[in-house]
């Protein structure tokens, strides 16, 4: 009974208050700029990758790369007469890799939960 | 009708702009109603209403990248998560709280009007009027309860997230007793 209430109820708002113009304009706007991005990653990944999608190669080998560079800065620094850095500023140079894979971290974004 | 879930996947991997807002509005059709009526009986007006609903679905969209949830209970439960936090933040801007909108006065009258949007056969009016008069006849706690259960078709673990309870069973517990209450009444 409350159901059949519950489904009534759907079915007229359905009909007497329908989404406006307005509020469809304004969701297809973010549709179409979260198509667009997708579209602008989809284009970076081929570009950068011809098999399309991540390279763990590629990705070992900036990480090769990166530590080789991190070794020889902390072989410079603790040479005489240099200051030595913390382990903690060491970390905080840029690292190569990026995890951020052109998803949109929207900052007024809703999680909901 | 497909559910909730197989929509928000049609979403995400839709090849074309065109399949992508086909999507969308499937799921804005899903969503809409439930949304429209579970934000104006929380609110004084339609206009409010439709402000707040935008920014709602607005909200979806953005986040909708970031959902990780499989099920249409999922997907609902996040839409109305979104809902309340808009609502919560409208309300809040305005200093106004759920009590200042007359909830329960609100949700009545507006089931009232809905129910009469088209004739029903004898038999099914009798019903709606009947469950109206449960309504009517519950303690306002039960009137939401009745109302997020049944009308907005909300799963226990939805309903607690939306009534700030943590445990399903709690729901569950609750709804079951407002439900008991109703049957000695009406029988």
């Amino acid at each position: 009974m409350l159901k059949l209430l519950g489904e009534r109820v759907q079915s007229g708002v359905a009909k007497l208050h329908p989404p406006s113009t307005k509020t469809l304009a304004a969701v297809d706007q973010i549709v179409t700029e979260q198509w667009q991005r997708e579209q602008q990653v989809n284009q970076m990944l081929s570009q950068g990758d011809p098999s399309k999608g991540q390279n763990p190669t590629q990705e070992q080998s900036l990480g090769q790369a990166h530590e080789a560079k991190l070794e020889k800065d902390l072989s410079e620094e603790k040479a005489p007469g240099k200051k030595e850095r913390s382990p903690s500023q060491n970390r905080s140079k840029p690292t190569g890799q990026s995890n951020d894979q052109g998803h949109d971290h929207d900052p007024g974004h809703d999680h909901g939960h | 009708m497909d559910s909730l879930a197989s929509m928000v996947q049609a979403y995400r991997s839709a090849q074309t702009l065109e399949a992508k807002r086909a999507a969308s509005e499937a799921i804005i059709r899903e969503m809409h109603p439930r949304l429209w009526h579970f934000l104006r009986v929380r609110l004084n007006s339609d206009h409010e209403t439709e402000d707040v609903l935008q920014d709602t679905l607005v909200g979806i969209f953005k986040s909708l990248p970031l959902f990780r949830g499989e099920s249409s209970s999922d997907v609902s439960g996040f839409c109305f998560g979104i809902a309340k936090h808009k609502l919560n933040t409208f309300l809040a801007r305005k200093g106004r709280n759920l009590e200042d909108s007359g909830i329960d006065n609100n949700l009545l009258d507006l089931l009232e009007s809905l129910v009469a949007v088209e004739p029903d056969d004898p038999f099914k009016h009798e019903e709606l009027r009947r469950a109206l008069n449960i309504l009517k006849a519950s303690r306002p706690q039960c009137i939401r309860f009745f109302e997020l259960r049944f009308v907005l078709s909300l799963t226990y673990k939805e309903m607690g997230e939306v009534l700030g309870i943590d445990k399903e069973d709690s729901v569950r517990y609750l709804v079951e007793s407002c439900l008991d209450r109703a049957r000695r009444l009406f029988t």
